[in-house]
């Protein structure tokens, strides 16, 4: 632990520089959208908004629910690493997999006297390699992607082949992720209750007319399945 | 950069084609080359300029024990999210991380909420914006776990804070009905059951019959989907392009 505790506050000047360009990217890409939105009117200023709520809200609740196996990070590697590394490419669990490779790797145990500062090292190199690929996946891959997409929208002007490409990947996806998400009979109960939730506040928001409520649909959706999971769990036990 | 001068006259459609994608790789390359070194540079600060070293065999053995468990992933997932992220979503979505538990739920509201396919300008405007504001709340969010983190803890019941474990699976069931909704309903259901058909087998081939094939698993199951709907659509282009013959507009 003194380990972590004399990197620590250097730590969280990288994260610092590293969380800057999380912000600075985002802030690009947003400038580009909106300049883009104001030439060519696609969406009005309630849209925008709109979407800004939907986007901030459905953000709390996985932000939240990492919240556990984010103070076991803590624990394990410090507050700055894992500041810098839940708030860059990595999710809690990932980071949580790959720390405890690195001391497994190492031979070493969190919390124990031979937890150097070199060990520490080895283990932010195996934290950070763990996700360093997906960059240079990015940086290689999407240009091509998209100039595929552009040139078979000229191709075929009868029917776009578009439509089929997202609905094919989304219900694919979807598909499999739910199945990875499955743990039992509760969280059976949680999918099909917030299926319902969904529907149900969905057509309620509608009968209101009322864009705010429409953006929350998902978070309420999200609160009644983790209801009936957590009730069914408990009922379980 | 100097403007196009002929931009005033472009169609939404033309600019997105001939500047918009443009700009967003070169957006997304450079941050990314960044974030690539920014990464790397604590280590090499603690490495080589503080001297906290383990012998090299060391190094090897973990670079080789989680290339084994990453390369799939790191080969496949961007793509697999791309489709419904675009290539905007997908550059900030891997570099702000959480990609499958948050950026691919708020892209799908946001556009089923606007209505727009990610395919179309109005798509990937509202999709980057949806997608940077979820970066920002989470960051925020983050920062006030990291500092009062165990506080927080200690407050909450029990009860509540292991409910957090159901939240994924109830976004994932929410938006499955989002999805089916922007398909017709109930009516839309036989054209998208052979994609969630392929899901289904693809997950149990590679964690039920192959584990040690997880890493592929969710590009195999996007893989063969859009393989499919290729197929489909091959088929369905030749049904409209028969129908178009007789003078009548070709319909969906």
């Amino acid at each position: 632990m003194s380990a972590i505790k004399s990197m620590n506050p250097t730590l969280w000047i990288f994260a610092a520089i590293l969380i800057a360009l999380v912000l600075v990217q985002s802030f690009l890409f947003l400038r580009l959208a909106l300049r883009f939105n104001d030439k060519h009117k696609l969406l009005k200023k309630e849209e925008i908004k709109s979407a800004v709520r939907t986007g901030s809200i459905a953000a709390i609740g996985p932000s939240i629910s990492s919240i556990v196996v984010a103070l076991s990070l803590i624990a394990m590697v410090g507050s700055a690493t894992t500041f810098m590394r839940c708030g860059v490419i990595g999710a809690p669990g990932w980071e949580l997999l790959m720390a405890n490779i690195a001391a497994g790797t190492a031979g070493v145990d969190f919390n124990s006297e031979g937890f150097t500062t070199a060990v520490f090292t080895f283990c932010l190199f195996c934290m950070v390699l763990g996700s360093a690929p997906y960059f240079l996946n990015t940086f290689i891959m999407l240009k091509p992607m998209d100039k595929m997409v552009e040139k078979s929208k000229k191709k075929n002007a009868k029917l776009s082949f578009m439509p089929y490409l997202s609905a094919s990947a989304m219900f694919g996806l979807l598909t499999y992720s739910l199945f990875d998400q499955y743990k039992g009979i509760p969280s059976l109960v949680a999918l099909v209750a917030a299926f319902i939730g969904y529907y149900l506040f969905n057509k309620l928001a509608k009968k209101v007319g009322s864009n705010l409520m429409g953006s929350f649909s998902l978070a309420v959706a999200m609160v009644v399945g983790m209801f009936f999971g957590q009730l069914t769990s408990s009922l379980i036990a | 950069m100097s403007e196009n001068k002929n931009n005033t006259v472009l169609t939404a459609e033309e600019d997105y084609t001939l500047n918009f994608v443009d700009n967003v790789h070169r957006i997304g390359r450079i941050t990314m080359a960044i974030a690539l070194v920014l990464s790397f540079l604590p280590i090499a600060y603690f490495a080589f300029i503080q001297g906290y070293l383990l012998p090299g065999s060391t190094y090897l053995a973990g670079i080789l024990s989680i290339s084994a468990i990453g390369i799939g992933m790191w080969l496949s997932e961007p793509e697999a999210y791309w489709p419904v992220l675009g290539s905007a979503g997908t550059y900030i979505a891997y570099l702000s991380g959480n990609v499958g538990g948050m950026r691919f739920p708020v892209a799908t509201t946001v556009q089923k909420d606007m209505n727009a396919d990610i395919t179309t300008p109005k798509g990937q405007v509202v999709t980057i914006v949806g997608i940077v504001a979820s970066v920002v709340a989470n960051l925020i969010i983050l920062l006030i776990i990291v500092l009062a983190g165990d506080f927080i803890l200690s407050i909450l019941p029990q009860v509540i804070i292991s409910s957090f474990s159901f939240v994924v699976v109830s976004m994932l069931g929410a938006m499955l009905l989002m999805n089916i909704q922007s398909k017709g309903g109930l009516k839309g259901i036989p054209k998208v059951l052979p994609y969630m058909l392929i899901g289904t087998a693809a997950w149990f081939v590679c964690n039920k019959v192959f584990p040690n094939m997880f890493g592929w698993g969710m590009a195999i199951a996007v893989g063969l989907s859009v393989l499919v709907g290729y197929f489909i659509y091959k088929n369905d282009l030749k049904k409209a392009e028969a129908e178009a013959k007789p003078e009548t507009p070709a319909e969906e």
